[in-house]
């Protein structure tokens, strides 16, 4: 019969535990380094909701590029002027050059597809305000949505609780509703929206292989944050059409914040 | 441990919000400030200080126009709504709301009345914030002479680390800096400070 000492048992705990514990933190470590990749497009007229967005994302690890309109928006995506590149073979649109990727986009009117084809401008999130003058937050919902740029995420802020509003811009193709202002927990929130986009550039990604294995291990620790995050935005009266988990959280904070 | 200075800035925010001049967004945003951008929450504040003062000032002006054109200021009102609660300034928001609601009412007289309000609340919440952040700033300047703060507070969690890796069910244990050679439980308190600073950059970065 062998007899294992206590020591050794306790050992062996405390090795399982840190193995553990280093599992976890590699999941992390990877997990930065896939959103240091991400790139989210923010669309806002108020100076104050860019800066604060710009704030929120790159606390989060991820690149910003803010523009004050859905024009700009257009523009920078390549799709004004109704041009769209469903049709070309290259994925990369040509529209001007833009070189820092936590900047605030200032047009230039001279195109540099070659440069663009170098840098392969990828978005994985757009998130847009809904009341803009000029275009609205819908509209350019619609256009992305209608564009080689559809399956890119896009979520839709705005200040008013307004059911209809939310319903129809989730059914317009939008992936989450936040309510502003903006804060930590509901970037968290979008993590698995981003991830779902991790699939459309392959070549991007650090760990390409393994993206699946990673989307599930991380899905499953989101998943309770991912379902909860739609239909709390939304009033109980039913009309959600999204999963109907609700967090008791969102809705309390989203209540204390109505007028 | 907390310096007076410390102790200052604390009542202080706890005042502002118990009074309902800023509400909890504004925390959320102190909590953006950080190593790369120390100031963001008062380079924010800076910024809605100085749009929402034209804005005020294009109602003021909107106001004065006969017959008023409700529509403008209304639209004017509502990015002013958005801005202050970005910043989380709670009682400037309210009172632009008030204002917005009075504009309904069509009743000229009120509507300058509540511009008034607002414009007192503006300038009362400018005030006070700047008092508040000159209190920050004093302290950052303080902590870069006395040494980085976070390094203390690093050191601290480390021992409760190590406390809570060596604690089993149905010990206590006395924490006691060990050799490395002890079988089981003796994390080192290298590893503990590390799987500390960890959490805490995850605890900045959330």
């Amino acid at each position: 019969m062998e007899v294992v000492s206590l020591e050794q048992m306790e050992m062996k705990q405390g090795n399982d535990y840190k193995e553990t514990q280093q599992q976890q933190k590699q999941k992390q470590l990877q997990l930065q380094q896939q959103q240091q990749h991400f790139h989210v497009l923010a669309v806002d007229d108020s100076i104050i909701d860019r800066k604060l967005l710009e704030k929120l994302l790159t606390v989060s690890s991820y690149h910003v590029t803010c523009v004050e309109s859905g024009d700009k928006a257009l523009e920078y995506l390549g799709l004004l002027d109704g041009r769209d590149n469903d049709t070309t073979s290259s994925s990369s649109p040509s529209s001007p050059s833009f070189s820092s990727s936590s900047s605030s986009f200032s047009s230039s009117s001279s195109a540099n597809s070659t440069q663009q084809e170098m840098q392969g401008l990828k978005v994985n999130l757009i998130m847009t305000d809904f009341c803009m003058p000029g275009m609205s937050g819908y509209d350019l919902l619609k256009r992305v949505k209608g564009s080689s740029w559809k399956d890119v995420p896009v979520v839709v802020m705005s200040s008013e609780n307004v059911p209809s509003r939310i319903n129809m811009c989730l059914e317009g193709g939008a992936e989450d509703f936040l309510l502003k202002p903006v804060q930590l927990s509901d970037l968290k929130k979008l993590q698995p929206h981003l991830l779902k986009s991790l699939s459309q550039y392959p070549c991007e990604n650090i760990s390409s292989s393994s993206t699946n294995e990673d989307d599930e291990s991380i899905n499953k620790n989101n998943n309770s944050s991912c379902s909860s995050s739609s239909s709390s935005k939304i009033s109980n009266n039913g009309v959600c059409k999204r999963k109907a988990l609700v967090s008791a959280d969102p809705l309390e904070r989203r209540s204390k914040l109505k007028d | 441990m907390e310096s007076t200075l410390q102790q200052q800035i604390s009542a202080m925010k706890q005042s502002l919000l118990d009074e309902g001049f800023v509400d909890g967004h504004f925390v959320e945003l102190e909590l953006l400030d950080d190593g790369d951008n120390p100031q963001f929450t008062e380079e924010i504040v800076a910024l809605f200080f100085a749009d929402s003062a034209h804005l005020i000032a294009d109602v003021e002006k909107e106001i004065a126009n006969d017959p008023i054109n409700y529509v403008k200021v209304d639209k004017i009102l509502h990015q002013f709504k958005g801005s202050s609660s970005s910043v989380g300034a709670n009682r400037v928001r309210l009172q632009g709301t008030k204002l917005r609601e009075s504009c309904k009412d069509g009743d000229v007289e009120s509507l300058k009345v509540s511009l008034k309000q607002l414009k007192e609340e503006h300038a009362t919440l400018k005030e006070k914030l700047d008092t508040y952040f000159q209190l920050v700033k004093q302290l950052r300047s303080e902590e870069k002479t006395v040494g980085h703060p976070n390094e203390e507070h690093v050191e601290m969690l480390a021992e409760n680390q190590l406390t809570k890796m060596a604690i089993t069910k149905d010990e206590e244990v006395d924490v006691v800096k060990g050799t490395g050679n002890e079988p089981g439980k003796v994390v080192t308190e290298e590893e503990a400070v590390k799987v500390v600073s960890d959490e805490s950059a995850l605890i900045v970065a959330n």
